[in-house]
C-alpha cells in the first residue's frame, strides 16, 4: 500500500469516527410529528420529541405558508426544553398550515443538537385511518383506496383532542396492545369515529366499557362496536360532522365590525364652535384675550385626547362553540382582535390566526405584530369540557350553574330559557325559525339537534341517535 | 413675554391681515377634517394624516412669507409676528390632537408636537435671510415667485438626495430626526437673531 493511499485510509477512519458523535447525538433526539410520521397538513398534529441525556435546549420549528403570489410567511413554533440524564420527553399540538419549507431544530445556545426538514412531497391534507390491529392488511380493507390508512401503536395516542383533528377513523380490535381509555375518548370526543371490532379477548373488554350501545356519539364523534363482517358497513352509516366549517361559521358580521368612534357631525360642530370662541377672544379681548384664548387651547388640547382616544386600544370579541354528547364537548373558540395602534399582540393561549402572516406560538403564547387599525381572527386549539347543555332520554338539561338561553332544537323550534340544573320537556313549536346566531350552525347539524346560548357560548347537544324528521312532527 | 411684547402680538393678532389668515388657516383644517373624518361605512381614522400635512404646509407657507416681508422690520415687529403666528399654530393644536387620538398613527405624539413648531421657526429665520438677500439685490418684487420656488427647491432636494432632510411636508407623518435637528439649527439661529442685541441695534426697541 502506498503512502497516499495509507493517507486516504486514515483520513476516511477519522471522518467516520469523527462524525459519529454528531451521529450518535442525532439519534438521541428525536422528533415525532403526527402519526405514524404522517402529518395532516392544514391541521393541529401531535408532537413528541424524545430527548436522551441532553442539556437544556429549545425546539424551533419554522414553516413558511406562503405561496408564489404572496410571498414568504413564516411562521415559528419555539418550545424550551428541560434537559435531563435519562430520556425527558415533550409533548404538544402544533397547527402546521400548507407549507412551502419545512424546517426544524433543537438547539442548545449556540450549539444545535438535532435538525432536519421535512419535504413539500410529504404535504397531505388528507384526514388519517387509524388502525390499532396486528392484522392491518385486514382492517385496510374496511377502507377506500384512496383513504389514508395508517398504523397506529398504542403509545402515539395522546389524551389531548387538538391531536385528531386530522383523524377520521380510529379502528381497534383488540389484536393490539390496549390504547388508554382517556385516549380513545379523546379522539372520540374530538369528532373521530372509534369503531371496535368483536368479539374481544376477555383482557381487552375495557373497551366495552366506552360503548354500552353498539353505537353512541361522545362528544362529537361515535364511539361504536361491530364484528369485522359489518366494519365497512357501520363505518360508512356514521355520519360525520365538518367541524372546521362549525367553527369558521362563528365568524359573524358581529364578531368582525371595527370599533365605531366620535361622529363626524360632533368633531365639525366642536371645531366650529371653537373656531368662533377663539376668533371673539382675539378680536375683543386684546392682551387678556389672547391669554385666555391660549389657555383655552391648552386645556381643550387635554380635553381632546380624552374624548376622542377609545378607552380600549385592543378590541377582544370571543364566541365559543361547545360541541357535545354524552357527559363531554368539544370546545372550538374564535376570536377577532381589533388593534387600533400599531404594535406587537402576545396572548397567552394557542391558536391558529387566519388572517396574519408572520407569527410565533410557543407552549404558552401567541405573538404576532399587527398593523395600526387592523384585525386578526384566531381560531383556538380545541379542548375538551363538560357538556352543560345535555340530552337523558328525551329531557333537555342545562348542567351549568347559569341560564341557558334562546334553547332551539332542530325540527322543533324554539324551547326558551333553561334555567341551571332544569330539564326540559321538549314541546313543538309553530314559529320554527332559526334565530340569525344559529343559522350558519343549523345547516351542518342533523335534526334533533338542540341549541343553546350563554352570552357568546353557543352550546350544543348532538342529536343523540339517528333521529328522523318523523321525530320531530307534534 | 412682557406686556409691551403681549400687547404688539395681541395687536398683530387683531389686524385684518391675521383675523383672515387665522379664519382662513382652521378653516381649511375644519375643511380636512370634514372630508377625512370617518364616516358612513368607513371606519379607519386617517384624518390626522392629512390634516397634520394641511396643517405644516399652511404654516411654513405663512411663515415663510411673514418672514418675507418682515425682514426689514425692527426686531421688535419681527419678534412679534413670529409670537403671534406661532400663537396660530396653538390654536390649531387641538384639533390636531383630537385627531392625532382618533387615528392613533406610528409616529409619537411628541413628534407630531415638535416637528410643526420647529418648521415654523426655521423657516421664518429662512424668509428673513431670503427677505435681506432680495432687499440686498433689489430684487423684492421677485418674493412673490421666489417663495414658492424655494420651498419647490426644499422638496426637489429631498427627491434628488433620495431621502426626507428639507422637506417638512413628508418629515411629518415619518420619524426623520435629521430633518428635526436641521429645523432646530435654523430655528435656534432665527430666535439667536432676534434675540441677539447688536450695538448697532440698541436703538431698537426692547425685547
Amino acid at each position: 500500500m502506498t503512502a497516499k493511499r495509507w493517507c486516504k485510509l486514515i483520513l476516511a477512519v477519522l471522518l467516520i469516527f469523527g462524525s459519529l458523535p454528531v451521529w450518535a447525538q442525532q439519534r438521541d433526539i428525536k422528533l415525532e410529528l403526527g402519526f405514524a410520521g404522517e402529518i395532516v397538513a392544514d391541521n393541529w398534529n401531535p408532537l413528541r420529541l424524545t430527548m436522551r441525556d441532553q442539556p437544556d435546549a429549545e425546539l424551533v420549528l419554522e414553516i413558511d405558508h406562503g405561496n408564489l403570489r404572496e410571498g414568504s410567511k413564516i411562521f415559528r413554533y419555539l418550545a424550551p426544553l428541560s434537559g435531563q440524564r435519562g430520556i425527558s420527553v415533550f409533548e404538544d399540538d402544533v397547527f402546521i398550515p400548507v407549507w412551502r419549507s419545512f424546517s426544524w431544530l433543537v438547539q442548545s445556545g449556540e450549539v444545535i443538537l438535532a435538525s432536519g426538514s421535512f419535504d413539500r412531497r410529504q404535504l397531505d391534507p388528507r384526514p388519517l385511518e387509524l388502525i390499532l390491529s396486528n392484522d392491518i392488511g385486514t382492517a385496510r380493507t374496511f377502507f377506500d383506496k384512496e383513504a389514508r390508512v395508517i398504523e397506529a401503536k398504542a403509545d402515539d395516542l395522546p389524551e389531548r383532542v387538538a391531536s385528531y383533528q386530522g383523524v377520521n377513523t380510529l379502528l381497534l380490535d383488540g389484536s393490539a396492545a390496549n390504547p388508554r381509555l382517556a385516549a380513545v375518548v379523546a379522539a372520540t370526543v374530538a369528532g373521530v369515529k372509534t369503531l371496535i371490532l368483536e368479539p374481544l379477548t376477555p383482557e381487552r373488554t375495557a373497551l366495552l366499557r366506552l360503548a354500552p350501545e353498539p353505537r353512541q356519539r361522545l362528544g362529537a364523534g361515535w364511539i361504536a362496536r361491530a364484528p369485522a363482517a359489518n366494519a365497512a358497513e357501520v363505518l360508512t352509516d356514521l355520519p360525520s360532522l365538518e367541524l372546521k366549517p362549525l367553527t369558521e361559521a362563528l365568524l359573524s358580521p358581529e364578531m368582525t365590525r371595527e370599533p365605531t368612534g366620535i361622529p363626524q357631525f360632533i368633531v365639525l360642530l366642536l371645531a366650529g364652535l371653537y373656531l368662533v370662541l377663539i376668533l371673539l377672544m382675539i378680536r375683543f379681548g386684546r392682551g387678556p384675550g389672547i391669554l385666555a384664548a391660549l389657555s383655552l387651547s391648552l386645556v381643550l388640547s387635554l380635553a381632546a385626547w380624552g374624548y376622542f382616544r377609545p378607552q380600549q386600544e385592543t378590541l377582544l370579541r370571543a364566541r365559543s362553540l361547545h360541541l357535545g354528547s354524552g357527559d363531554l364537548a368539544l370546545t372550538s373558540e374564535l376570536q377577532t382582535l381589533f388593534r387600533l395602534p400599531e404594535g406587537l399582540e402576545r396572548l397567552n393561549l394557542q391558536a391558529r390566526p387566519l388572517d396574519v402572516d408572520n407569527y410565533r406560538q410557543s407552549p404558552t403564547e401567541l405573538s404576532f405584530a399587527m398593523p395600526r387599525w387592523s384585525q386578526a381572527t384566531l381560531i383556538l386549539r380545541p379542548v375538551l369540557s363538560n357538556a352543560q347543555l345535555q340530552w337523558q332520554g328525551e329531557m333537555l338539561v342545562n348542567n351549568s350553574s347559569q341560564n341557558l338561553s334562546d334553547v332551539f332544537v332542530l325540527g322543533l323550534g324554539p324551547q326558551g330559557t333553561l334555567p341551571p340544573g332544569a330539564s326540559l320537556l321538549l314541546r313543538f313549536s309553530d314559529d320554527g325559525l332559526v334565530p340569525a346566531l344559529y343559522q350558519p350552525l343549523s345547516a351542518a347539524l342533523p335534526v334533533g339537534t338542540a341549541l343553546a346560548r350563554r352570552g357568546g357560548q353557543i352550546h350544543v347537544a348532538l342529536a343523540p341517535e339517528f333521529t328522523s324528521l318523523a321525530w320531530s312532527q307534534p | 413675554m412682557n406686556s409691551n411684547l403681549l400687547i404688539a402680538v395681541s395687536e398683530r393678532l387683531r389686524r385684518s391681515d391675521m383675523i383672515q389668515l387665522f379664519m382662513a388657516f382652521i378653516a381649511l383644517l375644519i375643511l380636512v377634517l370634514a372630508v377625512t373624518w370617518p364616516a358612513g361605512s368607513q371606519r379607519v381614522n386617517d384624518s390626522w394624516y392629512s390634516l397634520v400635512q394641511a396643517r405644516v404646509i399652511a404654516l411654513v407657507l405663512i411663515a415663510f412669507s411673514y418672514g418675507e416681508m418682515s425682514a426689514l422690520r425692527s426686531r421688535f415687529e419681527r419678534a412679534s409676528v413670529l409670537l403671534a403666528l406661532l400663537l396660530l399654530a396653538l390654536f390649531s393644536l387641538p384639533l390636531e390632537i383630537a385627531s392625532y387620538a382618533a387615528s392613533f398613527p406610528e409616529v409619537p405624539l411628541l413628534w407630531s408636537l415638535s416637528i410643526v413648531p420647529a418648521n415654523l421657526i426655521a423657516f421664518f429665520g429662512v424668509g428673513l435671510t431670503l427677505g435681506r438677500l432680495l432687499a440686498f439685490l433689489r430684487i423684492r418684487f421677485l418674493s412673490p415667485l421666489l417663495i414658492p420656488l424655494v420651498l419647490l427647491g426644499v422638496v426637489m432636494i429631498d427627491s434628488w438626495l433620495g431621502r426626507t432632510v428639507f422637506n417638512p411636508f413628508l418629515a411629518t407623518t415619518t420619524v426623520v430626526p435629521l430633518h428635526l435637528i436641521i429645523m432646530l439649527v435654523l430655528a435656534a439661529g432665527t430666535i439667536l437673531s432676534l434675540v441677539w442685541r447688536r450695538n448697532k441695534n440698541k436703538e431698537e426697541g426692547p425685547l
